[in-house]
C-alpha cells in the first residue's frame, strides 16, 4: 500500500453479536481531511473505533497509515483520537489530564507540562485549566478533549463530534484551529451528523448510513449524485403560476401547488425528479421571460432525507 | 517509563482521598484490633506452653495479615483496575496511547501492591508488638515478607480476574478466592500446588516460630511442601508474572469500547 494512503478498509464488516456495526466497507483514502457524515446510529463511531484499533473487524482488514491499528504502539504515536463521549478523570484539572496523557504517550514530565500548556492555550482553555474537570461546562470539556488529541502532534487526527456542545464562538475558534491543522498538511477524519460543521472544514465527504458507505467525494459530487432524486422544491418568485406552468409544460415536475408562506406571501411547491434541470433553466427564464426569483429551497434538505435518498439509490429503488 | 510513572503517580494521588485513607487505616487496624481483643479476652490462668502460644499467635497473625488484611486491601485496589476505567469511559483515551493498556495495568498493579503492603506492614508492626511473644523480630520480618509476597500474588490474580470479568470483578475475585484459594488450596492433592495459599503456607511454616511438634503434624504435611523457601518465592513470583501477563493479554484481546458497553 502506498504511504500516501492514510486509511484503507478492505471488505470490512463489524458485527456486535447479531447487530451490524459496519457492513462490507471497502475504501481507500489518501492523506487529507475527510468528513464522516451520517445520522445517529449510522456506524460512524464503529468506523472510528476500527481506525483506532479498539475494535477488531469481524471480517476484512483495516490499515491506518499503512499499519494494522489493533494494539499497535507505533501507530498510536502517530494518531490523535478525540472520542465522542467525555470519559476524562473528573477529579483532576484539564491541564493535569493532558499532561497525564502526554506522559502516557512517552513524554518526559517537564516536556509534557510545557506541551500541555501550549495546547490548552491553543484551544482557548487557559482560564479554567487548573480547575477540576468536574466543574467544566460541556464546551470546556470539548476543548480539553481536543487539546489531548492534538498534544502529541499526530499525523492523523480522528475526531468524533468534536464541535458538539460548543457555543457559536467556540465553534468558530475550533473550526479555525482545525482548518489551521489541515493547512499544515496533516490528515484528519472528523465524524459528525451536522453537514455545515464539516463543510466549514473540508470538501471531502464520506456519507455513511446503516453501516454502509453510501457515497464519497466532494460536496459537488454528492450534490450531483442527488441531482435527480425526487424532492420537494419551494420557489418564491414574481410569477408563481407562470413558473409552475413552465415546469409542468416541460415535464420537469410531477405536480405544482401554490401555498401560503409563514410570512404571508405565496410560493410554488413543486414535486420534481429534475431539480438540477430546473435550476439550470432558471437563468434562461429570468433572461427571456423576466422571471424574478426571491428564494429557492428544497424542503428535503435535511441530512436525514439526504441519507434516505442515498439509501434508496443504494438499494436500487431510485 | 514515563507512562508507568504517570499511572503510579495518578493512582497514588487518587488513593489519598479521605475515603481511601479511611479504608487503608481500617485494613491496617483490623489485625491490630483482633490482637487486642485476643489479649484482652484470653484467660491469664490458662496454662499453655510458650511454644504452643507462639504457634497459635503465629497462625493467627498469618491468617489476619498476609491472609485477610492483604487480600482485602488488594481486592479493593486491583479488582476494579479495568472496570473503573470502563465505567468512567476513560479506557479509550488510555488504550490509544503506545502500550497504554500495558502501562495502565502494570501501574495499577504496583499501586495495589504498595497500598496493600503498606497497610499490612503497619498492622504487622502493631500486632507483633502487642501480641507479647518473644522472637518478635523473627515474627515481624516473616510477616513483612509474607505480606509483600501475598500482595504481589493477589494483586496480579485480581487484576487478571478483573480483566476477564470487569462487570462483576469483586464478586468473581471473592468467588475465586473462596473456591480456589481456600477450598482447592486445602485439598491434599496436586491441584493445591497451583494456589497462592499453598506457597504462602509453606513459607509460613518455614519462617514463623512454630512448635516443632506442630510442624510435624500430618495436617501440615498435606497442605504444604517440603522445599526451600527460595523455591516457594520463585513459584509465587512466577505465578504473579503469569497472572499479570495473562491480564494484559486478556485486556488487549477484549474489545472494550463505548459501542460495546455490554462488556463493561
Amino acid at each position: 500500500m502506498s504511504s500516501d494512503i492514510a486509511i484503507q478498509f478492505q471488505g470490512v464488516t463489524k458485527l456486535y453479536g447479531k447487530v451490524l456495526g459496519v457492513n462490507d466497507i471497502t475504501l481507500e483514502l489518501p492523506r487529507g481531511a475527510y468528513g464522516l457524515l451520517g445520522p445517529n446510529g449510522a456506524g460512524k463511531s464503529t468506523l472510528l473505533n476500527l481506525l483506532t484499533g479498539q475494535l477488531l473487524p469481524t471480517r476484512g482488514t483495516v490499515r491506518v497509515l499503512s499499519l494494522n491499528p489493533r494494539n499497535n504502539p507505533e501507530l498510536m504515536r502517530r494518531i490523535g483520537f478525540c472520542p465522542g463521549f467525555e470519559g476524562m478523570y473528573a477529579s483532576i484539572s484539564g491541564i493535569e489530564w493532558v499532561i497525564y496523557l502526554l506522559e502516557m504517550q512517552g513524554y518526559a514530565s517537564c516536556k509534557a507540562r510545557q506541551r500541555a500548556l501550549e495546547c490548552m492555550e491553543l484551544v482557548g482553555m487557559v482560564e479554567g485549566m487548573y480547575r477540576p474537570i468536574s466543574s467544566y461546562s460541556r464546551g470546556m470539556r470539548q476543548r480539553t478533549k481536543l487539546a489531548q488529541a492534538i498534544s502529541h502532534e499526530p499525523e492523523l487526527l480522528i475526531l468524533d463530534e468534536p464541535l458538539s456542545g460548543l457555543d457559536p464562538i467556540g465553534r468558530a475558534q475550533m473550526t479555525d484551529l482545525l482548518r489551521h491543522w489541515i493547512a499544515m498538511g496533516r490528515s484528519m477524519i472528523i465524524a459528525s451528523h451536522v453537514l455545515h460543521e464539516i463543510e466549514a472544514l473540508t470538501q471531502s465527504f464520506l456519507l455513511i448510513s446503516g453501516g454502509r458507505v453510501l457515497a464519497s467525494g466532494t460536496a459537488e459530487e454528492v450534490h450531483e449524485l442527488l441531482f435527480d432524486v425526487p424532492l420537494e422544491m419551494h420557489v418564491q418568485c414574481n410569477d408563481l403560476r407562470g413558473f409552475a406552468a413552465k415546469t409542468l409544460a416541460a415535464d420537469l415536475a410531477d405536480s405544482a401547488k401554490i401555498r401560503r408562506t409563514n410570512s404571508g406571501g405565496e410560493m410554488v411547491v413543486l414535486a420534481t425528479r429534475h431539480a438540477g434541470r430546473i435550476a439550470s433553466l432558471i437563468p434562461k427564464w429570468m433572461k427571456d421571460d423576466g422571471l424574478q426569483i426571491n428564494e429557492i429551497r428544497t424542503a428535503d434538505d435535511s441530512l436525514q432525507s439526504l441519507f434516505n435518498s442515498l439509501m434508496k439509490i443504494h438499494r436500487g429503488e431510485l | 517509563m514515563s507512562a508507568l510513572r504517570a499511572v503510579c503517580v495518578y493512582e497514588w494521588k487518587r488513593s489519598l482521598t479521605l475515603v481511601r485513607i479511611g479504608w487503608w487505616l481500617a485494613m491496617a487496624a483490623f489485625p491490630v484490633m483482633i490482637t487486642i481483643l485476643i489479649r484482652t479476652l484470653s484467660d491469664p490462668q490458662n496454662q499453655v506452653s510458650i511454644a504452643t502460644q507462639k504457634s497459635t499467635w503465629s497462625m493467627t497473625l498469618y491468617a489476619l495479615i498476609p491472609g485477610v488484611c492483604v487480600a482485602l486491601s488488594v481486592l479493593l485496589t486491583a479488582a476494579p483496575a479495568v472496570a473503573a476505567e470502563l465505567e468512567q469511559r476513560s479506557w479509550a483515551y488510555l488504550a490509544t496511547r503506545p502500550n497504554g493498556i500495558f502501562w495502565l495495568l502494570l501501574g495499577k498493579f504496583l499501586v495495589s501492591v504498595t497500598w496493600g503492603t503498606s497497610a499490612a506492614w503497619l498492622g504487622t508492626m502493631f500486632s507483633v508488638a502487642l501480641c507479647g511473644m518473644d522472637e518478635q523480630l523473627r515474627m515481624l520480618l516473616s510477616l513483612l515478607a509474607l505480606s509483600l509476597l501475598s500482595a504481589i500474588a493477589y494483586s496480579a490474580l485480581y487484576i487478571l480476574v478483573g480483566a476477564m470479568f470487569p462487570k462483576r470483578a469483586m464478586v468473581f475475585c471473592m468467588m475465586y478466592t473462596v473456591i480456589v484459594e481456600l477450598v482447592f488450596g486445602s485439598i491434599p492433592a496436586v491441584i493445591n500446588r497451583m494456589t497462592i495459599q499453598f506457597r504462602l503456607r509453606t513459607l509460613f511454616v518455614n519462617w514463623m516460630p512454630l512448635d516443632k511438634r506442630m510442624k510435624e503434624d500430618s495436617v501440615f504435611k498435606y497442605v504444604m511442601v517440603d522445599g526451600s523457601s527460595w523455591m516457594q518465592c520463585f513459584w509465587l513470583i512466577t505465578l504473579s508474572v503469569l497472572f499479570l501477563t495473562a491480564a494484559i493479554v486478556v485486556a488487549h484481546r477484549k474489545e472494550f469500547t463505548s459501542a460495546t458497553e455490554g462488556d463493561v
